[in-house]
């Protein structure tokens, strides 16, 4: 089988054609996945920071404008002590005036003034990994120990932010399969033309008795072959690009980005890209082979 | 006790008719057995159908109609992916030779072995041999573009025996080589027939066919007409 490989004049009937396009696919499709999956891993990290925290806002001034900052402190510690005792609640922290300035940070220049506005007392809730409970009757139970307090659940927040990432990823998606189309129809497109064009040497092959999934082997071998050099060197374009942004993002002083830092198993797909499109090669040359093979 | 198979024809042709997709009939009514170890010659006129015929044994084309037998199995009756195991037992020597121009005249003549994945070793030294027995030794790494035609006809008769076929078949084996050559390429098909390969060669020089005196499977117009030897006055008397 090999050794016909390597006797036979079993190749691309362009040659070049194969290397060239496996490579520009590589290459977009690997700032793609880096993209897709960075992507990924920040609307991933916002899922389980929106979907793992609660915040409770207790305001120290009534619907009219009235201070009722004693009392509200009294159900403040009520409420501490409420949230203490719920299975799905991990910890309980009420903001202390530093926490509430650095919060108000960006949005307030003199920040003497934030004790004569009417900011409330905010209790920062984690809940507990996969916990379940029903949102609304923990809003009705908060309430009855503190009329005016209100429940967010961040996601609220995030959830358009989290629907314009996820069409992101979704449209990256449909990019990637448009790439594993465009290549695998350009390998079938290299191998019909290969075959057709060497098909008298083809014939006498098939004349003298050799198997068809032999001769289609050899031919996808060539594809494999040309798919690994081209999809390799377009893995090697791409990676100047990936450091660059890898770099610019790293040097941002408190980037949200942060968390989309690739893992080890998402970096190892990026690398084993050129395998994946030389196996799509020899698969697609493969089948396209033996078809077209049981025509002539 | 014989086995069974070696009691069949190797080729059994039954009202067999070809027609081309132009729709032009080529062969009609066309039924002969060849028995194994025979020796049998195609004559006739260009155009009457001897390569057709030939083609037909190669398992190039498929009857249009009737029974072919070849190594006694009804071929309408195998599945395309055992065609190979068929075609791997016979040899074929082209009109138009159909050497690889890719490949030196070594690897030409090796193409067969290498197809049933033969060791290079035994290869070499096959190759070698006969490359040598048709006067081509020197020319082993020589590209067909350099060749004369007898040196090309005589690599596709190489590259056609090399295997041992059990039905060689050739179409004007010797119509590019001078004489002194096609008598040793007939005295190695000869040979070849003596140890059991069923011969069949198709040609237009008649004094070939006198000279060796075998059965002729004779074309005109599509239809077969056998004819057999003369005899001799020896085999009169006898």
């Amino acid at each position: 089988m090999f050794k016909i490989k390597r006797k036979l004049p079993l190749k691309q009937a362009s040659p070049f054609f194969l290397t060239w396009i496996t490579m520009l696919m590589t290459f977009v499709a690997a700032l793609t996945l880096f993209a897709s999956m960075s992507l990924n891993n920040i609307i991933s990290h916002w899922n389980n920071v929106v979907s793992g925290s609660l915040t409770i806002q207790q305001p120290t001034y009534d619907l009219n404008g009235l201070n009722r900052q004693d009392e509200a402190l009294k159900e403040l510690d009520v409420l501490q002590e409420f949230l203490k005792n719920q299975s799905f609640v991990e910890s309980v922290h009420i903001l202390n005036d530093d926490e509430m300035e650095k919060l108000m940070s960006p949005w307030l220049e003199n920040l003497k003034v934030l004790n004569e506005l009417p900011i409330p007392k905010l209790i920062d809730v984690t809940l507990k990994k996969n916990a379940s409970f029903s949102l609304d009757s923990f809003k009705t139970d908060v309430n009855a120990l503190a009329p005016y307090a209100q429940v967010d659940s961040h996601r609220i927040w995030l959830s358009h932010l989290i629907d314009l990432s996820s069409g992101i990823q979704k449209t990256i998606f449909i990019i990637i399969l448009l790439l594993a189309l465009t290549t695998a129809f350009t390998v079938i497109y290299t191998t019909r033309s290969s075959l057709l064009v060497q098909e008298n040497t083809l014939e006498l092959l098939q004349l003298m008795g050799a198997k068809d999934w032999s001769i289609a082997f050899g031919v996808a071998s060539n594809s494999f072959t040309r798919g690994l050099c081209g999809a390799a060197i377009g893995l090697i374009l791409s990676l100047p690009i990936v450091g660059v942004v890898i770099t610019l993002v790293g040097s941002t002083p408190d980037s949200l980005f942060l968390q989309g830092a690739l893992s080890t198993k998402q970096w190892s797909v990026i690398i084993a890209l050129p395998l994946i499109v030389a196996a799509l090669s020899f698969i697609t040359a493969l089948i396209t082979g033996i078809r077209k093979l049981r025509t002539f | 006790m014989q086995p069974l198979f070696d009691s069949l024809p190797v080729v059994d042709f039954h009202r067999v008719f070809l027609k081309y997709d132009n729709g032009h009939s080529v062969l009609k009514n066309i039924q002969f057995s060849l028995e194994k170890g025979s020796f049998h010659f195609v004559t006739g006129a260009s155009g009457a159908g001897k390569t057709s015929l030939l083609k037909l044994m190669y398992l190039a084309v498929h009857p249009t109609s009737g029974r072919l037998q070849i190594f006694g199995k009804d071929l309408s009756q195998v599945s395309a992916s055992k065609l190979p195991d068929f075609r791997r037992r016979i040899g074929v020597v082209f009109q138009d030779f159909r050497l690889l121009d890719t490949l030196n005249t070594f690897d030409n003549v090796a193409l067969p072995l290498r197809i049933i994945g033969m060791g290079e070793k035994e290869i070499k030294r096959r190759v070698g041999e006969l490359l040598s027995w048709v006067g081509l030794e020197n020319c082993m790494n020589e590209y067909p573009q350099a060749l004369s035609g007898g040196e090309k006809q005589r690599i596709a008769i190489a590259r056609a025996v090399i295997n041992k076929p059990d039905l060689l078949l050739a179409d004007e084996p010797t119509g590019n080589v001078d004489d002194a050559m096609a008598a040793r390429i007939l005295h190695l098909f000869l040979e070849l027939n003596r140890l059991g390969t069923t011969l069949v060669i198709a040609t237009h020089n008649q004094s070939l066919v006198r000279q060796f005196n075998k059965p002729q499977l004779h074309l005109s117009q599509g239809t077969l007409e056998i004819i057999q030897p003369m005899m001799t006055i020896e085999e009169e008397n006898v």
